[in-house]
């Protein structure tokens, strides 16, 4: 075996050398650059190819240069397949290099490899092999047989097929990666133009292959590409990254409606498997829905909901169709996108249905509702108002509508609209108001209505809100109007009955004076000296208009108390003042029963009290009587006491009949009498102590009463000891 | 002997007999008027020791002619007790009367008030 060397050989080492260091760097980046491996394998049989063709060149013997060439081989029918697996690769067309694919890709291959090292057996692949030794270097010469024009059409069919990829990816680069573009295109035609030039015949060098060369330069400036500018990892991996995890199914028709791309979310759609899908006729894969394919068969550009499935696993689709052009903008295919809204539908469905809810809830309220916005500047939109208006004003919704003002200018009473006007600027401002106005209805029937808004400031949108409640109060209104005629016919009644006790009470003053004056002159003898019988007739006269006019004094006073009209003449005054002409009035009652009147002050109490002098004595007076006519036998005594620093007491206790517990309760109300049978004897006006319990609340005192039935009763009551009255005097 | 006179100016006939009744039983020689019109014109006469006055009178008012009195240095001894069945007009006027009676008025009370308030000086006489 001998050697030459020929300076040819160098650029073939030195693209061996490129071509090594690019196979190692993208196998050590196979894991993360997508299209690596198949660059690599590329690489890795330019590599084998520039070296075998370097040992070639260097051989100067025929039998050494055919080993050599058949070595090439390896990878001349590698170079093309790894090509295309690599321009697919790059493209992102990974779903087609299957198994089986694969297989069939590589069976010419594996061929031509073997008919290339059995060729002595059939000369398929070359037909004259000899030495050409007129060049610059003795080459290998050789006449290719029928299998290698096999070859050769399969190489260039592979060879076009990943060109066209790749170049269809460098024109669809973006502007901002023409600079790439370009040198993916020279990358890509490289082999080409070099390929060309040695079939044509036209070598720059004779007997010299530049092909695994070019296929070095292919490499470099792919490789430039792929791992310097790293835009061949991002951007398709960022674009299979995008299509490939969207959510929204994409799928590809070609123009006879076949499915020639789909992603994972659209398979998912589908619902069968990838093979069952690709390159099949949509006709055919949505055969369950051919309404929908007969629908959208030719149409270019759509956008409109649909719904597949059935039952529980119905979906909603939004679904897009956009026409797919090639570069000389024919028509090429149809993109479909379909965007699963289910969960939208479901969300609008629960919003319909809530709203349904609230329309409801409005529906069966009474009051009717509304919602308006006041712009910044100032204008009123209405926003939502409940149907019941219509009920309220007699006018149809849409009346209010469209015309905010309807409400204030027609709808409100004229002598209420401007205070409606100012409950409305009030809300406009951003403050709560309520406001209780009237409305004029369509058949002119005035109501009543309470508006309560809440204002809500919506600082994003410089806008207030505006939600307001508007009841119909007339029946209240109308109570209240009837509650107060009431009262006042009430405070008339009672201001008349007053004034007619007062007025009866003074009338009936006069008469009684004349029976009382003329009863006494009788008494005087004036009219002659009188019978025993006459005598004790006109005491019996005397003694009833005494009653009589006690019961006159009496509903002269429960007229003053009833009507708020009884001041009280507050004056200073000594025990005895309170006492003395009491009891000397009393004790003559006192006797006459054979009862005993004594008085026990203690001394503790002041020397000098304040209060209404004349309506403590009757209050005394009152209880004294009341014990008198109670007690047959025993003491009446009326007791001055100081139970703290802040009252004094006046205390009636007697010996009498006492007071059952259940009448106690009732015994401070005009008109009570404990016991019916004994009223005639012990007659009162039934006034007196109603009319001291008033009197001592208007003294700011308490009056109770301690008895036991048959044990005698003890009244008491409580007053606050009041400031020296110096300054009144 | 000279009685001390007394004005009964009182426009109920029958009240009018009862207090001069009564004040006679007190030892007063009495004078009766039933209206107004009629005490004004005894005004200009002498002074008596005791004015018996009904707040409500005809023409001239028992109020009125009672500061007409008060307001004559002449009837500075004279003595007035007011009748009336006016319970609040009773009150306010306490002060500007010598007594306030309210009605009905007991003959045997009036004229224990008036002897109590004759004269000591016309007592003796």
């Amino acid at each position: 075996m001998q050697w030459q060397f020929t300076p040819y050989i160098i650029p073939l080492v030195v693209a061996a050398i490129s071509s090594m260091a690019l196979t190692l760097y993208a196998w050590q980046r196979r894991h993360t650059t997508p299209a690596a491996t198949s660059f690599a394998l590329l690489m890795l049989a330019v590599t084998e190819w520039s070296i075998g063709y370097a040992l070639e060149l260097g051989s100067t013997d025929l039998a050494t240069m055919l080993f050599w060439a058949r070595i090439e081989y390896l990878g001349i029918v590698t170079v093309p397949i790894a090509w295309l697996v690599f321009a697919v690769q790059f493209s992102n067309q990974d779903r087609w290099l299957t198994r089986r694919n694969l297989v069939l890709l590589a069976i010419i291959p594996v061929i031509t490899l073997f008919l290339a090292w059995t060729n002595e057996a059939h000369s398929l692949v070359w037909t004259y092999l000899g030495i050409d030794s007129s060049g610059p270097f003795s080459a290998l010469v050789t006449h290719h047989g029928m299998w290698f024009w096999v070859h050769s059409a399969f190489s260039y069919i592979c060879l076009l097929g990943g060109t066209i990829l790749l170049v269809r990816i460098a024109l669809n680069f973006p502007d901002l990666y023409r600079w790439q573009a370009g040198l993916m295109l020279l990358a890509v035609l490289a082999p080409w133009i070099s390929n060309g030039l040695y079939l044509s015949g036209l070598r720059l060098i004779p007997n010299f292959d530049s092909t695994p060369f070019a296929f070095t330069l292919t490499g470099l400036a792919a490789g430039w590409n792929l791992f310097r500018f790293r835009f061949l990892d991002v951007v398709p991996v960022a674009r299979r990254a995008i299509v490939e995890g969207m959510p929204d199914g994409v799928i590809v028709l070609d123009g006879q409606n076949r499915i020639v791309d789909f992603n994972p979310a659209a398979q998912q759609i589908i619902g069968q498997p990838a093979a069952a899908i690709m390159g099949q006729l949509a006709g055919h894969v949505f055969a369950l829905r051919a309404d929908l394919v007969e629908r959208y068969r030719d149409v270019l550009e759509a956008s409109s909901e649909i719904m597949l499935g059935e039952g529980e696993a119905r979906r909603y689709f939004d679904l897009r169709i956009s026409p797919l052009y090639d570069r000389h903008h024919h028509l090429s295919g149809r993109l479909i996108i379909l965007r699963d809204v289910t969960k939208r539908k479901q969300a609008e469905a629960a919003l319909r249905q809530s709203e349904q809810h609230f329309r409801q809830v409005v529906a069966s309220i009474s009051d009717h509702i509304y919602m308006t916005e006041v712009t910044a500047t100032g204008q009123h939109l209405n926003l939502y108002l409940s149907p019941h208006i219509e009920m309220l004003s007699g006018y149809p919704l849409a009346k209010f509508i469209d015309d905010w003002s309807f409400w204030p200018m027609v709808m409100i009473h004229p002598d209420d609209r401007a205070m409606a006007a100012e409950q409305a600027a009030r809300l406009a401002s951003g403050q709560n108001s309520q406001l209780e106005y009237r409305l004029v209805r369509a058949n002119g029937e005035i109501i009543w209505v309470r508006d309560s808004g809440r204002a809500e400031p919506d600082p994003v949108r410089q806008r207030i809100l505006i939600y307001g409640v508007v009841s119909d109060i007339t029946e209240r209104k109308r109570t209240e109007v009837e509650l107060a005629l009431a009262h006042d016919q009430a405070l008339e009644a009672s201001r008349l009955k007053t004034e007619l006790l007062a007025r009866v009470s003074h009338e009936l003053r006069t008469p009684l004076g004349a029976i009382l004056g003329f009863a006494e002159l009788l008494e005087f003898g004036i009219y002659g000296s009188l019978s025993k019988a006459q005598k004790t007739a006109v005491d019996e006269i005397i003694d009833s208009t005494h009653n009589l006019t006690n019961l006159v004094n009496d509903l002269l006073d429960q007229a003053k108390l009833d009507a708020n009209k009884l001041d009280l003449n507050l004056t200073s005054f000594t025990p005895d003042d309170l006492l003395n002409s009491v009891l000397h009035k009393m004790e003559v009652l006192a006797n006459n029963k054979g009862l005993s009147l004594t008085t026990h002050i203690t001394a503790d109490l002041p020397a000098v009290l304040t209060g209404d002098l004349n309506r403590l004595q009757q209050i005394l007076v009152n209880l004294i009587s009341n014990a008198i006519k109670f007690t047959q036998s025993g003491t009446i005594q009326v007791c001055l006491h100081r139970p703290d620093a802040a009252h004094w007491t006046v205390q009636v206790i007697d010996t009498g009949i006492g007071i059952p517990q259940e009448a106690q309760a009732h015994l401070f109300e005009p008109f009570m009498q404990v016991d019916g049978s004994i009223t005639r004897e012990q007659a009162g006006t039934g006034l007196g102590l109603s009319i001291v319990k008033q009197l001592t609340h208007l003294m700011e005192g308490e009056v109770s009463l301690k008895s036991e039935d048959g044990h005698g009763s003890t009244f008491t009551v409580l007053l606050p000891l009041q400031p020296l009255q110096e300054e009144i005097l | 002997m000279t009685l001390p006179r007394a004005w009964i100016i009182e426009d109920d006939p029958k009240l009018a007999f009862i207090f001069a009744e009564a004040l006679r039983a007190a030892q007063f020689e009495t004078e009766t008027v039933q209206d107004g019109r009629a005490a004004r014109e005894l005004l200009s006469g002498p002074p008596p020791a005791l004015v018996i006055l009904d707040l409500h009178l005809p023409y001239l008012s028992g109020k009125d002619l009672l500061y007409f009195i008060r307001g004559d240095k002449r009837f500075a001894q004279t003595r007035i007790m007011l009748t009336t069945a006016d319970t609040i007009l009773a009150e306010s006027l306490r002060e500007e009367a010598d007594l306030v009676l309210l009605k009905p008025i007991s003959p045997a009370q009036l004229r224990d008030l008036a002897q109590r308030l004759r004269p000591f000086d016309l007592n003796l006489e």
